[in-house]
């Protein structure tokens, strides 16, 4: 049950940076994986078993699209782009990601009080 | 790169490419995306500086297990492509529902008549499929059905007391062995209430436990918890609960007679059981254990009257519970072969009436389910006939929709879904009227029939059965057209062609087939109704108007009854009456349906084939039998009141049981042996007269006296009387207060009355037939109605020209009808055909009529030629009456 607690945790906060990531333009995932690992200096590396099924499962929520380009190698690569709905996913849990960090935040540099 | 590598990538990718218009392929997608995030690996890689072969082990080592993140996410992808595919045809099936809507809508005229055409045809099958099911499908109803079976004594009969106790005692197959006996008794429904003469049955202990039969009030009687002194428990059925307290709770506890012994009523049997065989409708369930106390009958006394049921336990197949009571049968011989010898144990399944009536049923049903078959096959050939007509209307609608991309398949599909449509709303309808005709039939039929008004109603089954129905006859009716309609060939509609001839032709073969089946149903109906006549004008051998049936049942007066005194009596007092002018008894009221065989063996006779003499019905009777029924005595004398117990046996021969018994010789003074070990003397000769069926070939028939054969507690009283049957009640009951006061009122009724009973199956066959013979009538006519007027449409440009030409009136109206006629005409003669067949097969169940009989099959020929042109005669006048230059001009 705890275990499972923690898989939503994580799975939930790698949606939020795919869609993050997404909301700069399309990126197909080994973009996204760059993305997120430049962005934290190598802090956060996204997991190719975690990456690929959250975005096929964002996909068929329809919180992103998939289209079908050329990279530069003339490789067919999938571009993934935000939908509105993703927009507005990534905006509600930006704001519940901040409420948390702002409690947790609280209660970590509480002033230790006496009785 | 390595160049092969290289040229295998380039190929591969472009006729995939190809592939996806066609349609999606997410797993070879995935390994493109898989792919595509690990080569842009290596070139990072590569750009950073790493040997091309370093950079891929390291991002292969990177990626980690590809397989596994493969299968993850194709396993997502699979789950939702699924769901979305569920619902993208969800989609269109409610698309095609609403298109075949609005189409039905636009058109109510086709739409109202292609149901009614279907809708009759399915309320005929239903109701007759209802029937079926109660009579031979159903397991027996308010019982648990799980494992239940029934017990035979070798083929069919029921038990005698001692063999089925031996099964129950002994036999580990089954969890429950029940008997149940039906029979007459007499009922007060108080302690000193008027005594009634009820239908109960005496079942024996755990009956309704081991048949799983609930009770809607009260308990199920246990004999073992009784106390010492208290009356016994009895059961009363819902019905008569009903009918008899009008459903009142305080009947529990109510102390009620039967055979004037104190009985408690413990509880109501639940509303759906009546009994463990299909057709008994006891009132009253009566612990076996107390029957001879009640009777003064000994239970091995009572014969072999005990329809046995048992239920197996569970796991245990009918074969081991078979052969387990066989090897029990075998031990039960051997104690006293020559009580038991030869009789072997038999396992039924325990669906719709006893196995002895079992094939009777399933031959008639077979005969009406073909029947009313042919009843939907007309309306399929209706309804088939519009469509085509509505397809031709339509063709435009369809190639345009052919030429801008539809898809056949899927107009193939929508055309079949406004079929089903038809056939469902048809179907709903058929089988809300075959509800209200099987609720009804009951109250048609004589109550000694047994039906109630549920005992028809439609279950799961039969709504199964008619949802079938609906499907198969969409495809009967509609498949073909919608094939057609979507093989519109698009450039010939465009140019406004058509294969016109063709197109006829097929409508044609339609009416050819329609008014075949027709004929067949006509030709059967009527051949049941003059079954039907003769049978009321044949001369059975006797004479039953004025004469009035008592049936009297002295056992029901219990123990100490003296019936050969006490029917003396009656019989005294009965001829006494001064409307009366005969009285005789009975054991046997000719054509009532039941009857008594034995087998005479003439005095002398040489055995051969292990066994002398024959096998001959017969009835026993006290004098005066046959001046009452008027049957003559051709030669020598009936029986006398000097034919008693102290006298020489002597008995009365039909002219056919003379001839059988002495075919070289004079019967009349002879003497034959008898099953009861005595010689009869032959004193006179009767005329043959029917016995069993009215109109049967005559039947060697023996009567013996009723003072010197052996004792009958249950006999008719036969009256010739100038009284009403009204009148003649009161007076028989009142003389029966006075002779025996304790016998329940009998039922008194007119001869011809009882014998209505061998007259339902051709009553019922006329009656069905005849409406099934006037709806396939009404069907054909309107489907040649339909077709007459298409090919008169069809071919107005040729009636045009020929009118112009300088044709008559006269000629082109008999042009049509001529047309259509030939076609009526094909048809007819294939109908008779098949009729005259159908009418050799039916050959021992219609009486007097031959299959082949000018007047039925004449009459039907002169209908149908007479629908037939009044159908066509419309069409035909419209021909006429078309201004040639507009017709001409018309396409």
């Amino acid at each position: 049950m705890a275990a499972d607690k923690d898989v939503d945790l994580i799975q939930g906060t790698l949606n939020v940076l795919i869609l993050k990531t997404l909301s700069q333009g399309p990126m197909n995932g080994y973009g996204i994986a760059r993305f997120v690992r430049e962005a934290t200096a190598g802090d956060i590396e996204v997991e190719e078993g975690a990456l690929y099924p959250a975005l096929h499962r964002m996909e068929h929520r329809e919180w992103i699209t998939a289209e079908w380009g050329v990279s530069e190698n003339n490789r067919r690569a999938k571009y993934y782009r935000l939908t509105p709905l993703g927009r507005r996913v990534l905006r509600a849990r930006t704001e519940s990601w901040e409420r948390l960090v702002d409690a947790v935040g609280k209660v970590l540099y509480a002033e230790p009080r006496r009785a | 790169m390595r160049p092969d590598r290289a040229a295998s990538r380039e190929k591969d990718p472009t006729w995939r490419r190809y592939l996806r218009f066609l349609r999606p392929n997410p797993a070879a997608d995935l390994d493109d995306e898989l792919r595509d995030h690990m080569e842009s690996t290596v070139e990072e890689l590569i750009t950073r500086g790493m040997a091309p072969a370093a950079a891929r082990a390291e991002a292969a080592r990177r990626f980690g297990d590809v397989s596994r993140v493969r299968d993850v996410v194709h396993r997502l992808d699979q789950r939702h492509f699924t769901h979305q595919n569920r619902l993208a045809v969800l989609a269109t099936v409610v698309q095609d529902i609403r298109y075949a809507a609005r189409g039905l809508r636009r058109s109510p005229a086709f739409t109202i008549v292609a149901t009614i055409s279907i809708g009759l045809g399915i309320a005929a099958n239903a109701t007759i499929f209802s029937v079926v099911n109660a009579l031979l499908l159903r397991p027996i109803p308010g019982a648990n059905a799980d494992g239940l079976v029934r017990i035979y004594q070798n083929h069919h009969s029921p038990f005698q007391w001692d063999e089925l106790s031996w099964y129950r005692d002994h036999a580990s197959s089954f969890d429950y062995i029940v008997g149940e006996r039906y029979q007459s008794m007499s009922f007060r429904p108080a302690v000193n209430a008027e005594a009634e003469r009820i239908r109960a049955s005496y079942v024996t202990q755990g009956f309704f436990r081991g048949l799983g039969v609930t009770m809607a009030l009260g308990r199920a009687f246990d004999n073992e918890d009784r106390d010492a002194g208290a009356p016994p428990a009895a059961v009363l059925s819902y019905a008569s609960w009903q009918r008899r307290f009008a459903g009142d709770s305080a009947v529990l506890g109510r102390t009620v007679a039967v055979a004037d012994h104190p009985m408690t009523i413990v509880g109501i049997a639940s509303p759906a059981f009546r009994s463990s065989v299909l057709g008994w409708t006891p009132e009253l369930f009566v612990p076996l254990s107390i029957a001879p106390m009640l009777t003064g009958v000994r239970l091995a006394d009572f014969g072999g009257s005990f329809y046995t049921t048992g239920r197996l336990r569970r796991g245990t197949g009918m074969a081991a519970g078979e052969a387990e009571l066989r090897g029990m049968t075998r031990q039960l011989v051997m104690t006293d072969t020559s009580r038991y010898g030869g009789m072997t144990a038999r396992l039924d399944h325990i669906r719709g009436v006893n196995a002895e009536e079992r094939a009777g049923f399933a031959v008639g049903s077979a005969f009406l389910m073909t029947m009313v078959g042919l009843v939907l096959l007309i309306g399929c050939a209706n309804v088939a006939n519009m469509l085509l007509g509505r397809a031709a209307a339509r063709r435009t609608e369809f190639g345009v929709r052919l030429a801008i991309g539809a898809n056949r398949i899927r107009l193939v599909r929508q055309l079949l879904t406004e079929s089903l449509m038809i056939a469902a709303i048809g179907g709903v309808a058929g089988f809300v009227v075959a509800r209200a005709i099987t609720r009804a039939i009951p109250s048609f039929l004589p109550p000694e029939a047994g039906l109630d008004t549920a005992f028809l109603q439609p279950d799961v089954r039969v709504v199964a059965f008619t949802s079938a129905l609906c499907l198969l006859t969409t495809i009967v009716f509609g498949l073909a057209p919608a094939l057609r309609a979507a093989s519109t060939d698009v450039v010939a509609m465009l140019k406004g062609s058509d294969s016109r001839l063709r197109r006829v032709r097929r409508r044609g073969a339609l009416v050819v087939g329609q008014s075949a089946l027709c004929v067949v149903l006509l030709a059967v109906a009527a051949l049941f109704l003059r079954s039907l006549v003769s049978s009321q004008t044949v001369d059975p051998g006797f004479r039953a108007e004025a004469v009035v049936d008592v049936s009297i049942d002295l056992a029901l007066l219990g123990p100490g009854a003296t019936p050969p005194a006490t029917f003396a009596r009656i019989i005294r007092e009965a001829s006494a009456m001064p409307s009366v002018s005969s009285a005789t008894l009975a054991a046997v009221v000719p054509l009532t349906g039941s009857n008594m065989e034995s087998r005479a063996v003439p005095e002398g006779a040489v055995a051969h084939d292990g066994r002398a003499g024959s096998m001959v019905y017969f009835n026993v009777v006290a004098p005066r039998f046959f001046a009452t029924l008027q049957t003559p005595i051709l030669r020598g004398r009936e029986f006398a009141d000097a034919d008693d117990s102290t006298s020489t046996p002597v008995a009365v021969l039909n002219e056919t049981a003379a001839r059988r018994l002495w075919p070289n010789g004079d019967a009349l003074g002879k003497r034959f042996k008898w099953g009861d070990g005595r010689l009869y003397q032959v004193v006179g000769i009767a005329r043959d007269a029917n016995y069993v069926m009215p109109g049967e070939a005559p039947k060697a028939t023996v009567y013996l006296p009723f003072a010197q054969a052996e004792h009958r507690t249950d006999m008719t009283l036969q009256l010739r009387t100038s009284a009403d049957v009204a009148a003649t009640r009161r007076a028989v009951w009142a003389l029966l207060r006075d002779v025996a006061p304790r016998l329940p009122p009998p039922p008194v009724v007119r001869m011809v009355d009882d014998m209505a009973i061998t007259l339902l199956p051709v009553r019922l066959g006329a009656a069905f037939l005849g409406t099934f013979g006037a709806l396939a009538l009404v069907l054909a006519a309107a489907g040649i109605y339909g077709v007459a007027s298409y090919s008169v449409a069809r071919r107005t440009r040729e009636i045009g020209i020929r009118a112009a030409l300088g044709a008559t009136r006269g000629r082109i109206i008999a042009m049509v009808l001529w047309e259509n006629g030939r076609r009526v005409a094909t048809g007819t003669a294939i109908g008779l055909a098949v009729a005259i067949l159908i009418g050799i097969g039916l050959s021992s169940i219609l009486y007097g009529v031959r299959a082949v009989d000018p007047l039925a099959l004449g009459g039907v020929v002169t209908v149908i030629a007479m629908v037939a042109a009044v159908a066509s005669i419309g069409p035909a006048r419209r021909a006429a009456n078309a201004d040639p230059v507009r017709s001409i001009r018309s396409e």
